[in-house]
């Protein structure tokens, strides 16, 4: 046992002998202390509209620094950045970026915000923690997209930095998680709640899957316990699924399906819920009073925005949300 | 290219099947000398980047 260590940074607590390397593939135990593989050495690096991560309630318009490195706490089969989430780092081609360049470039560029993104960030954590205190400082604002799956005490350390992050939630059932994400739903259930108790912007983002999670029981169930634990302004965006990695077999989600988990998200309370990945209206923000479009939004991108002050232009609601 | 009668070459240019055994000997040897007055470049090796230490673990069974 000499020189072994336990990594608490996810759920999973991977305890590693000298040179085994983490589940998530980013971590390796050299000597009996723990490194991180991937610091300042992303293999993604891009500038996208935020509504792509999706941020619908953030800052909509503007563009997102977003970076990610190889590796993940989950093993999802419907993933959909596969070919760096579940590679090795050394597997990928990567950036020379340390934290101060992040920023820099973020802010070159003309980005209001860095997205922790694309695989798990909590697998780079070391990474985007540095740039996260860096960006506060100036003034850019932090935001990740995360499948939620990482420990209370870490998260609680990040929400210092962070404006606000889009959590997967995959699924209601623990049956799910195990079965096609190699995880479990708790954990994740538990950062939601951190994340809100902390004031981090949130928004929930559920990939509806056929015949996996397309239950309308399980979301109505889901929608409930958002409603009951987060409150009912928390945007929620039903996913359309699309075959890629071990689950090639299965159909893209029907639009029939999407609008269904829409309607019934709506109909159990929830004032802002979405449809993504596909065109269509359910993109678009609507006032929950006077129900007229606020935000009309066509892929990515805005086409209007009805938004002034954080208020409805219309009958002066307030949206909730980060809108400058 | 220049035509195989330049006189701006010490040596006749030729197309590679029209090369002597003497013209790729005598080449040899001219790049075997100049290479020896060539100053020596060594290939600066990158220092090796520390890596990063992670922020929440612990040992185990150590003591």
């Amino acid at each position: 046992m000499a020189k072994t260590v336990q990594c608490e940074l996810c759920p999973n607590e991977c305890v590693l002998e000298k040179n085994q390397v983490s589940r998530c593939r980013a971590r390796m135990n050299k000597d009996g202390v723990l490194y991180s593989l991937v610091y300042g050495k992303p293999c993604a690096v891009h500038i996208d509209p935020i509504e792509k991560k999706p941020f619908f309630h953030f800052l909509p318009g503007t563009t997102a620094f977003s970076i990610a490195t190889a590796g993940c706490v989950l093993s999802c089969k419907f993933c959909q950045n596969w070919q760096i989430s579940q590679a090795r780092p050394e597997d990928t081609d990567t950036y020379d970026l340390p934290p101060d360049k992040v920023v820099s470039q973020a802010m070159f560029n003309g980005c209001r915000s860095i997205t922790y993104t694309y695989t798990e960030p909590t697998v780079f954590y070391e990474y985007m923690y540095d740039s996260a205190i860096i960006a506060k400082k100036s003034g850019v604002k932090n935001t990740m997209h995360s499948c939620g799956y990482i420990k209370e005490k870490p998260l609680r350390k990040l929400t210092k930095y962070l404006d606000a992050a889009d959590i997967d939630l995959k699924a209601f059932t623990e049956d799910f998680y195990g079965r096609i994400c190699s995880g479990s739903l708790k954990p994740v259930l538990n950062s939601l709640a951190v994340l809100k108790e902390e004031g981090v912007w949130l928004e929930i983002t559920n990939l509806v899957i056929p015949t996996l999670n397309d239950d309308m029981k399980n979301i109505r169930e889901m929608c409930r316990w958002i409603i009951k634990n987060l409150g009912p302004d928390i945007p929620v965006h039903f996913s359309r699924f699309f075959p890629y990695y071990k689950l090639k077999d299965l159909p893209p989600t029907p639009v029939e399906t999407l609008t269904e988990a829409r309607k019934t998200a709506m109909d159990v309370g929830l004032k802002f819920a979405y449809i993504g990945n596909i065109r269509h209206e359910g993109e678009s923000t609507f006032c929950p009073k006077c129900k007229k479009m606020l935000i009309e939004r066509i892929g990515y991108f805005v086409k209007q925005n009805n938004i002034s002050n954080g208020k409805c232009r219309f009958c002066s609601t307030s949206i909730p949300g980060v809108w400058s | 290219m220049g035509s195989a009668d330049s006189a701006a070459l010490p040596f006749p240019v030729y197309g590679v099947d029209m090369m002597t055994r003497r013209d790729f000997l005598r080449l040899f040897l001219f790049g075997g000398i100049f290479s020896l007055f060539g100053k020596k470049v060594r290939a600066e090796k990158k220092p090796e980047k520390k890596l990063k230490k992670a922020m929440f673990w612990r040992k185990l069974g150590n003591e």
